[in-house]
């Protein structure tokens, strides 16, 4: 009898199964991104080092997929796959959790290189088999087709991605966590693997048996609660809940409860200090303030101490609207006839009309992210003193307040003081628990234990019994002679500060980037194993792709703000763009040549050279919200589409077996995406600043176009 | 027949595999990144006491860790270096930060109260705690900070100048700079300033014994009472710790204890209760012992606040197994930070910060009934 399972797919059905596949990987990719944020640091280095590794493993997937025999027509080998990257998700999210306690110390920020292998092993089995699938499903499409069926098969997957992230990036982003997005996924790869096995009862009934036995038990059995618990040891989680701002959860312990966003605490209900030194220090300064602004962190009691002076309202900004709603739900800290909530991002909010402020209190996180940087830049100042009144005061904090500084701190700090002092006459460092920095255009004063009794604040830490005022003077001092004037000034496409608290961040765990760069060469010696001049092409174009995606989504930020379904709209639109280049390729260029190829990468040259002018002339837009908005999306799509053209025409000019090419150049779009994702937040912009960036995305793809022609004769380039 | 030759470019390729992997390897980072730059010594060098001589090298014994150094080498404190037979310390009149702090903030509580303490501090450390606060100092060489230029008599000079009553060997671990705080404590004790030592405690008995001749007051982190504890938390032994407070008693140095509760690692009350059986049992019912609360600090930064009920618990558990004086830090404004007479329970010192509001003692007995409370008074 012939055995079924080993029956080639028809057209539909590789189709359906590639699609499914985009679906689920762009779904994935946001859950793991998203989990691999929250269990350890949420900073670039992190989501670059996971980003990279997921991209590389799913590269090697399709390498190794290669080396299968007979790996074109198994009906089984699919419907394998299909299972597989719907329930290997689940559990890798249960054990990314509960290992993260069990093999790192309970609490422990965790260094680069553990999350580099960890991530490795996290997802290996995963990435390996939907990389390897896509290779599967390539020899099976060139049965069918015998021209483009490699960029037709890229096209239908970046389809599905689009869809996906459609989906579970937009439409459902506040509303699933992370588990019922993996519950989800693995029901539409049941769903999947059924209807390619409806005319198998045998396999049918299988599947039908895994469906209630997986599915079932984790709809009922509340697995996202229960392996978060891992996490908070000895605590009662009250509250957790995903979103793309980050994941934030409230626990319990007795009367204490602890606000976490992406597991780093950012208050307590009982934390005096953390409550009043974003306030006081400030607020002393001013004889009768009236209006106050303060940009996030009300969880940490702050709100209760500003309303201790006479004013008449507190704007309370903040960008998420989960931290808003677990102050509320838990604390009474904002509920307050003077206060106004406003969810917003801070810099928007500042950009529209409205009242004056006599204190600006930035009570936010350090600047460990390119979107917290956002909030120290000479921008950001700037916007912030057009709003101020006469003698307001900016208050922000920095890193934790020590007895000695290191070079690697004050190097954050000079940056930050140097964008401050473009915009205010007088700055002025407050060495607390954190360090603070406080600046106006009145004389500030740092005799903060006098002030607070003259104005008769009642405090429990900020006051003369605890701060003797000579001694924060001279440590005031100190820190004052330690800044470095000659430090470049934190600005927005130039952000340094960023850069320099990666390093300070590094400096923890006396590391440096050299990891970064190393991991970088192994991607580039990985991708270049078999090089020809097609291959570097999609190398340089998936590089491209990468950069010019994160170049795009930090300018928009810039210009409106983090609105997160703006952004999920963007990477929507780039999905969409790599379909149409994909799918529309022999429309578009119909006469496959080397010639062709040269251009279409000389065509991303020239993209990044519009892209170079354009962000030089940012400023110029920022008024023009309709017109900007088309124009960024016109900039993601086209940069998409070239890339999707770039990979077809690759895939008709490489010739030989549709299994082995499909492998290499997915493999190789994908190890050079790895790299874009690895370098461009962590190396690139800090160095080169975004302009750069553009001139290196620029500079390779020339090279790699102009490689293409160096060989005359055939168009066909073989192995 | 297949080719079984490398090309040239896979034989790179190869190399430069397998040489990152070595370069990235924890052992080779540790030692690229920990050596302090440049192995010769330099100005604020002297030749460490408490070492010998072995065949294989030389070791200290200033710390139970006993590292042995071949030439060149540093120990696990970044302070020690063997360099032609002998071995130096590189922590001689370089301090990183020089400070002057309100005595209550080491914290001392029944020495010298509402006295200013000059306070220095050496980059290095024995231990290396994943919560450290000065961890900047702490994890790095003398040779990676930027110091100042202070030999001993111009400490006791400063000290003086600045009007503070005791100089406190404090902020990241003193027993790294031990010739120098050994040297600038005998200078002060000359000139009647009281000498502080703010220490983990991991020190031999001998170097102890002989420091103990010119300290005064010493208030000793006792991380944890569980062995597994301390080795993952710190890096280091519990058992030489506890032997430190019986030395320091022994010796009559004014003893005070830290005991910082971190969520998940020390806060167990059934150890508390240990440790304060310890303690009584040992003796040390009068020491001073301050529940301090642990905030999220370097590495342990995902982790919350210390609840405070659980220190009011230690509070209670401390106090029920015999211990005299037990209070409460980090949490301002708690009455824990206030002395009651350990006879009559009355409030004799009312504390706010590191204020005195109000005392009860007349000389340095109760004032209600009249029992001596351990410490040194003012």
């Amino acid at each position: 009898m012939k055995d079924e399972t080993n029956s080639s797919l028809p057209l539909w059905a590789i189709s359906f199964v590639a699609f499914s596949l985009g679906v689920t990987s762009m779904a994935v990719q946001v859950v793991f991104l998203r989990e691999f944020l929250s269990v350890f640091h949420g900073n670039e280095l992190v989501l670059g080092v996971v980003l990279a590794n997921w991209m590389a493993l799913t590269g090697m997937g399709a390498f190794f997929a290669a080396k299968m025999k007979h790996v074109e027509h198994p009906l089984r080998r699919v419907v394998t796959g299909v299972l597989l990257i719907g329930i290997l998700p689940i559990i890798l999210v249960a054990l990314l959790r509960i290992l993260r306690v069990t093999i790192f110390p309970i609490g422990t920020m965790v260094d680069l290189l553990s999350v580099l292998w960890y991530s490795l092993v996290i997802m290996a089995l995963y990435c390996l088999v939907a990389g390897g699938l896509f290779t599967v499903l390539a020899a099976g499409f060139a049965r069918h087709r015998q021209t483009g069926a490699i960029g037709s098969l890229y096209g239908v997957e970046a389809i599905g991605s689009l869809t996906g992230g459609m989906i579970f990036s937009i439409l459902l982003a506040f509303i699933l966590n992370s588990f019922q997005v993996l519950v989800a996924i693995l029901a539409l790869n049941l769903a999947t693997a059924l209807a390619l096995v409806r005319d198998i009862p045998a396999a049918r009934r299988t599947i039908w048996v895994a469906t209630l036995v997986l599915l079932i038990p984790l709809l009922v059995f509340n697995g996202d609660l229960r392996t978060r618990e891992f996490l908070f040891p000895d605590q009662a989680i009250e509250f957790a809940k995903d979103s793309p701002y980050g994941t934030v959860t409230v626990t319990r312990q007795g009367e204490q409860l602890n606000f976490f966003e992406n597991n780093i605490l950012v208050g307590s209900t009982s934390d005096v200090v953390g409550a009043e030194e974003p306030v006081h220090y400030a607020m002393s300064q001013l004889r009768n303030p009236k209006s106050v602004l303060m940009i996030g962190g009300a969880a940490s009691g702050a709100p209760r101490e500003v309303l201790k002076y006479s004013i008449d309202k507190l704007d309370y900004v903040d960008l998420n609207p989960q931290s808003i709603q677990v102050t509320r739900q838990f604390t009474d800290l904002l509920n307050d006839q003077h206060i106004t909530v406003v969810n917003e991002d801070p810099r928007v909010f500042l950009r529209a009309n409205g009242p004056n402020y006599d204190a600006v209190l930035l009570n936010v996180p350090e600047p460990s992210t390119i979107q917290i940087n956002r909030l120290f830049t000479t921008e950001f100042f700037g916007l912030v003193a057009s709003r101020m009144n006469a003698g307001g005061v900016l208050s922000l904090g920095l890193q934790p307040g020590t007895d000695y500084q290191s070079d690697e701190a004050r190097s954050v700090t000079s940056t930050i003081v140097n964008a401050i002092r473009l915009h205010f006459g007088d700055v002025l460092l407050v060495p607390g628990q954190r360090t603070y920095l406080l600046a106006s255009d009145s004389i500030l004063d740092i005799r903060i234990g006098h002030l607070i009794r003259q104005r008769g604040i009642p405090t429990l830490y900020v006051n003369d019994s605890y701060l003797d005022d000579g001694d924060l003077e001279r440590r005031s001092a100190l820190l004052e002679e330690a800044l470095d004037s000659s430090a470049p000034v934190n600005a927005d496409l130039s952000p340094v500060s960023y850069y320099r608290h990666m390093v300070y961040w590094l400096s923890y765990f006396r590391s440096h980037l050299g990891i970064v760069a190393f991991f970088a060469i192994v991607l580039i010696l990985l991708a270049t194993g078999k090089a020809n001049v097609v291959t570097a092409g999609l190398l340089t174009s998936g590089f491209a792709a990468s950069c010019i995606e994160v170049l795009l989504l930090v300018a928009f930020q810039t210009l409106y703000g983090y609105l997160y379904q703006m952004i999920g709209v963007i990477v929507t639109v780039f999905m969409g763009g790599l379909a149409v280049g994909a799918l529309l390729r022999p429309k578009l260029v119909p006469r496959v040549s080397r010639r062709a190829y040269m251009m279409a990468q000389i065509g991303i040259t020239a993209y990044a050279l519009v892209l170079l002018l354009f962000l030089s002339e940012l400023d110029r837009f920022s008024g023009t919200s309709f017109l900007t908005v088309t124009l960024f999306m016109v900039l993601t799509f086209a940069i998409a589409a070239l890339v999707g053209i770039v990979f077809s025409i690759a895939a008709e000019l490489r010739a030989g077996d549709a299994t082995a090419v499909a492998s290499e150049l997915y493999g190789v779009d994908l190890l050079g995406s790895a790299l874009g994702a690895l370098l461009v937040a962590t190396i690139l912009i800090p160095a080169a600043g975004f302009e750069g960036v553009c001139l290196i995305v620029g500079a390779l793809t020339l090279l790699t176009g102009l490689l293409v022609t160096r060989k005359s004769g055939s168009t066909i380039v073989t192995g | 027949m297949q080719s079984t030759s490398m090309t040239k470019r896979e034989f790179i390729r190869k190399c430069l595999l397998c040489s990152g992997g070595m370069l990235l390897s924890p052992g080779a980072l540790r030692g690229l990144s920990s050596l302090p730059a440049g192995d010769d010594l330099w100005k604020w060098s002297k030749e460490a006491l408490f070492y010998k001589k072995l065949d294989g090298g030389l070791q200290c014994l200033k710390c139970p860790h006993g590292c042995i150094l071949d030439e060149g080498e540093t120990g696990i404190c970044r302070s020690r270096i063997s360099h032609e037979g002998k071995m130096y310390s590189i922590a001689y009149g370089n301090p990183c930060a020089v400070h002057v702090d309100p005595i209550e903030k080491k914290p001392f509580f029944h020495f010298l109260p509402t006295t200013r303490s000059f306070s220095i501090a050496v980059a290095g450390c024995t231990f290396s705690c994943l919560n450290c606060q000065n961890w900047e100092i702490s994890q790095f060489s003398p040779k990676e900070t930027r110091n100042y230029d202070l030999f001993p008599e111009r400490v006791v000079a400063e000290c003086a100048k600045s009007g503070s009553e005791s100089i406190a060997y404090t902020y990241s671990e003193p027993t790294t700079f031990y010739e120098y705080a050994y040297d600038i404590a005998s200078l002060a004790k000359k000139k009647n300033i009281r000498n502080v030592w703010k220490s983990n405690g991991y020190i031999n008995e001998e170097p102890l014994r002989k420091l103990c001749k010119v300290l005064d007051a010493a208030n000793i982190d006792l991380k944890s009472f569980e062995e597994s504890t301390y080795q993952k938390l710190s890096g280091g032994h519990l058992d030489p710790v506890l032997r430190t407070l019986i030395v320091l008693r022994e010796e009559g140095v004014w003893l005070e204890i830290t005991n910082l509760m971190v969520p998940t690692w020390t806060d167990k009350l059934d150890l508390v209760k240990r440790m304060c059986e310890w303690l009584v049992r040992s003796g040390l019912q009068a020491c001073p012992l301050h529940f301090s609360r642990f905030t999220p600090l370097y590495k342990l930064t995902q982790l919350p606040l210390t609840p405070v009920v659980t220190l009011e618990k230690a509070m209670e558990i401390a106090l029920a197994a015999g211990m005299q004086y037990v209070y409460i830090g980090n949490v301002p404004g708690h009455s824990a930070e206030n002395t009651y007479c350990h006879a009559c329970r009355k409030l004799i010192i009312e504390r706010r910060g590191y204020q005195i509001v109000s005392k009860h003692l007349k000389g340095s007995a109760c004032e209600y009934c009249a029992t001596v409370i351990p410490g040194v008074w003012v």
